[in-house]
């Protein structure tokens, strides 16, 4: 309806407007009459020049606009788009090829990135908008977001617009950049499957050879980084070109978990009480740590573990045990005994103990476990006194 | 006298020259489907002393223009003589190689001898015998042989040179062209007429009927069609420009098909801006009053369905051009009546077409219609330029002395131009082409390298455990660090993978030289590591230390004290570099391959 409404009411003031006089009617004659768009420019140019207040002056820009595109020349288009916003704030015509023809600009300036989002936004709010142009609104809006390195909103337009065009190679291209772009641990996977789609996708909306290829390239070299080679990067690009979101659950092991898998494979048969312990201090350090210990460990008995005695307290006869289980010289475990022990050990004991968690600390790492005297073995016997030597010698 | 004009090739200026279209985007098209070069040598011939022509040097130019459209790199003669023919001939033949399309045009004089076909130079002498004048001219035959022998991928000759000529009657013999015989392999040879019938010249044009049409083809860059069909188009033109007194006539050994102007991807499906090109070249063929060909092309854009205004206007234009198609026949046929009648329906359908109008006025007036010539002349007032309303009131202040109504139209004063979107009809101001932005994100793709060329994707390594038997001896290695073991390092790597690649690849050993501190009496020795920094090529070099093994880049947290960096290869040292270790210091240690 809105558009509808700005329709007639240009149509109002087109019909509204005058020629100044004959020779500018003649000039527009002139321009219509013109086939080629080099000619229709340089009349334009002279049709502007001779009458720089004409009141058809959105007439003209729009008129502009057609030869630009015409010559193919985006930029040009782009800027009389601007032209023509500026104007009229409110113009379906500017709005439109402002929006479309922004992604193509190399350097969009801050003011241009803040006129596209309008302009994008205008389009939207049009509730009945035609066909392609609320994908094309939110293909700028991402990309705008994207300049401005805000990636979270980028990725949230790349997505409608995929929503609004699964076949949007282009889109899926942009949308893989973006999440790689950002580094973070949990968009490498998706940032994956996009650009595997963009290199992958041929139907309808696919990307050009050139840029398939280009982003094929890209594709392996990350896949490879994050993988470690380029095993089962096939089978990402069939599933990929198949649906435009991963499904639930989908995952590529990275090269850190796949030394993470092999190093608990191995430790599992090698040491298991260690791999347990490894797993459960992974659990830890995770990012739910503290509520997979509140929920599962708090107050429940720890598996018996194997460490090494860094320090023991009070001198003399300690109930507070500090433990190395990875590492010998770094603290992992205190174990505080309900009993003092009868004596002291050297710092580098082996000791076997089990015992009650009772607290946690994520940084620096600390499990705090309960625990009395008898569930710890390993523990030396007090050195036996010598017998004294008697005064005078021997006889 | 002679002229010679050289382009060598894709010049920017050449092609904004040659063409309203965006020809550049078509130029890698071109490239795609052939690996090899374009050459053309052009010859035009109107200088003779006897029988000068007037075409001959303009049909030269003409396709000179047109063939460097379409990507050939030209040499082109004009007025020239036996030398300078031999001499072009000549290095043209030795630019051609085996990937190459070879093309050749000659405009001016030809003759048939023995059933041979020879060219004729401008300065063809007056010579007693048929022999004489044989070595006197280029013999086709003799081209035939030089071509034969280059293997060039093909090979395309066009003789328009088949007009009547003073050698013919000077030896009585036969007139245009003979038969081509014996032409090469992979070769088209189109000659203008038909061979043993004579060419006419274009009394009226610039150009000759033959060399017209075929260079105005070969110009379009929209007419992306095989080298037959091009000639196919040409033949009809001219039959139906000289009312069938002469058809150009062609034959082919061509085993690939060539086209002088390709769509971008080899498809024509898939350009979207196709129909925009056939628009922007129907809308040209009209300006020339060319009905028919505006017609086909405005035909292929409605076959197309582009949509929007694109389509609209196609759609518009049809019936206008038909309009001026039938008119233009009826004039012609004499058929007045229906020719205004025509003149009239096309003015209705573009009201501002002035020289439908006049032409209208004309054919009214033919018949004496005075109302009807009036009612055209008004409209001329209405709607055309300042000159086309004077023309119109010279002609209404003629008519004022037999028509009073023509008479009260002069005396009426200058009506006021039509509103500006009554002058754009067709076009909506203020509404979007949707489908002219649709089809420009079809055709157009942002590049995203500068985007994707630093992208990264390197995975932290996570704080992984050297695998051992015994927990409590484990040492730990922190993310991308290797921690010395509390305890001295064993003399031995326990590890079957750390004696794997001590005996083969190449690695970096940390071998202690010194005392290092005894850190197992120690609670807090934190002051007592220093870190050394390893950088080389990632992921490749392993570095051992006390048994245990990592990859660069790493970072060793080693117990202060002194040692010896060892690189070694192949199982041996071949380097090695002192390094003491101080505490909470960090040095970097840069591995390189020998």
């Amino acid at each position: 309806m809105k558009y509808l409404a700005l329709t007639l009411l240009l149509a109002i003031c087109a019909t509204a407007a005058n020629w100044t006089d004959r020779k500018e009617y003649d000039l527009v004659l002139a321009i219509r009459a013109e086939t080629s768009p080099q000619a229709r420019l340089a009349l334009l140019d002279q049709w502007k020049a001779a009458y720089p207040k004409s009141e058809f002056g959105q007439v003209r820009r729009e008129l502009y606009l057609s030869v630009y595109q015409a010559l193919g020349d985006s930029p040009q288009t782009l800027s009389v788009a601007g032209e023509m916003l500026a104007a009229q704030p409110d113009s379906a015509v500017g709005a439109y090829w402002f929006t479309l023809l922004l992604p193509e600009e190399k350097a969009a300036s801050p003011e241009q990135l803040a006129l596209g989002e309008k302009a994008s936004r205008q389009l939207l709010a049009d509730p009945k908008p035609a066909a392609g142009v609320e994908r094309m609104a939110h293909r700028t809006l991402g990309w705008i977001h994207w300049q401005r390195n805000e990636y979270t909103q980028a990725e949230a337009e790349f997505e409608k617009c995929l929503q609004l065009d699964p076949a949007a190679a282009e889109i899926s291209a942009w949308l893989g950049t973006v999440l790689a772009t950002e580094q973070q641990p949990d968009k490498r996977v998706p940032a994956l499957w996009q650009l595997a789609r963009a290199s992958a996708y041929q139907d309808s909306g696919a990307l050009p050879d050139g840029l398939r290829r280009q982003s094929g390239e890209v594709l392996e070299r990350l896949y490879t980084a994050y993988h470690g080679d380029t095993g089962g990067l096939d089978q990402l690009r069939s599933a990929a070109a198949a649906a435009p979101f991963p499904p639930a659950g989908f995952d590529v092991e990275s090269v850190a978990a796949a030394a993470l898998r092999k190093q608990d494979e191995e430790l599992s048969r090698t040491n298991p009480q260690l791999a347990a312990w490894v797993r459960l201090r992974q659990k830890l350090e995770a990012p739910d740590g503290d509520k997979y210990f509140a929920e599962t460990l708090h107050n429940n008995p720890l598996p018996k573990l194997k460490g090494t005695l860094i320090k023991a307290d009070p001198p003399g006869k300690p109930n507070e045990l500090t433990i190395g289980v990875i590492d010998p010289a770094q603290a992992e475990i205190v174990l505080k005994l309900a009993t003092e022990l009868p004596n002291d050990a050297d710092a580098g004991a082996v000791l076997e103990f089990e015992g009650t968690v009772d607290s946690f600390v994520k940084s620096p790492f600390g499990l705090t476990v309960t625990t009395d005297p008898s569930k710890i073995s390993g523990w030396p016997a007090a050195p036996v006194a010598s017998p004294p030597v008697p005064k005078g010698g021997h006889k | 006298m002679m002229r010679i004009v050289r382009s060598t090739g894709w010049s920017k200026s050449v092609w904004l020259n040659c063409c309203l279209l965006a020809l550049a985007t078509l130029a890698p098209a071109l490239q795609a489907q052939e690996n090899g070069k374009r050459l053309a040598l052009i010859i035009g011939n109107d200088a003779y002393p006897i029988s000068p022509l007037k075409n001959a040097v303009n049909d030269a130019r003409a396709m000179d223009k047109a063939l460097r459209s379409a990507g050939f790199q030209t040499v082109t003669l004009e007025n020239a003589r036996k030398a300078d023919m031999d001499r072009a001939i000549g290095e043209f033949l030795d630019k051609l190689g085996p990937d190459d399309t070879a093309l050749f045009f000659f405009a001016g004089h030809g003759v048939q001898i023995e059933n041979e076909n020879f060219l004729v130079p401008v300065d063809f002498p007056s010579v007693a015998t048929i022999s004489a004048a044989k070595f006197a001219c280029m013999s086709v035959a003799r081209i035939f042989d030089e071509l034969k022998r280059k293997r060039a991928k093909r090979n395309i000759l066009i003789l328009d040179a088949c007009r009547s000529n003073p050698v013919a009657a000077k030896y009585s013999l036969e007139a245009g062209l003979a038969n081509p015989q014996d032409a090469p392999g992979e070769s088209f040879v189109a000659f203008s007429t038909g061979p043993g019938q004579t060419a006419a010249d274009n009394p009226n044009g610039r150009d000759s009927w033959f060399t017209e049409a075929l260079a105005d083809y070969i110009s379009q860059s929209a007419l992306t069609v095989e080298l037959n069909e091009v000639f196919t188009r040409v033949k009809k033109r001219v039959s139906e420009a000289t009312e069938g007194r002469q058809t150009p006539w062609t034959t082919s050994s061509l085993t690939s098909r060539f086209y002088f102007h390709l769509p971008p991807t080899g498809d024509s499906d898939s350009d979207s801006t196709l129909a925009e090109k056939w628009m922007a070249d129907a809308r040209v063929r009209e300006q020339r009053e060319e009905w028919s060909e505006a017609i086909d092309l405005v035909n292929q854009v409605l076959q197309r369905k582009p949509g929007g205004a694109l389509e609209t206007l196609a759609r518009n234009k049809l019936p206008y051009l038909t309009a001026r198609k039938d008119a233009l026949a009826r004039f012609e046929a004499g058929d007045y009546a229906a020719a205004a009648s025509s003149y009239e329906q096309a003015l209705k359908l573009d009201p501002f077409a002035m020289d439908a109008a006049l032409q209208g006025v004309n054919t009214y007036l033919l018949q004496d219609h005075l109302p009807e010539a009036i009612v055209l002349l008004k409209s001329m007032r209405l709607r055309g330029t300042s000159e086309a309303l004077q023309t119109a009131d010279q002609m209404l202040k003629q008519l004022a002395a037999v028509s009073p109504e023509a008479a009260n139209e002069v005396q009426s004063g200058v009506p006021q131009p039509p509103p500006i979107e009554e002058v754009f009809s067709g076009t909506h101001f203020g509404v979007p082409d949707w489908d002219a932005g649709k089809r420009h994100l079809q055709a157009t793709q942002v590049d995203i390298t500068r985007w994707t060329k630093e992208l990264k994707m390197e995975v932290p390594m996570p704080a992984l455990l050297a695998v051992a038997a015994a927990p409590a001896q484990a040492p730990a290695v922190a993310e991308n660090t290797l921690q010395a073991p509390a305890e001295a390092p064993p003399d031995h790597a326990d590890d079957a993978q750390v004696a794997a690649v001590s005996n083969a690849i190449f690695h970096v050993e940390v071998v202690p030289t010194g005392d290092t501190r005894n850190l197992r009496l120690r609670a807090d020795a934190a002051e007592e590591f220093g870190y050394v920094q390893f950088d080389g090529p990632a992921g490749e070099t392993p570095v051992l230390f006390a048994g245990k093994q990592v990859v660069l880049p790493t970072k060793l947290k080693l117990p202060a004290g002194k040692y010896e960096i060892r690189t070694v290869d192949e199982g041996k040292v071949v380097n090695r570099q002192d390094l003491e270790v101080a505490p909470l210091s960090t040095q970097t240690y840069k591995v390189k391959r020998p």
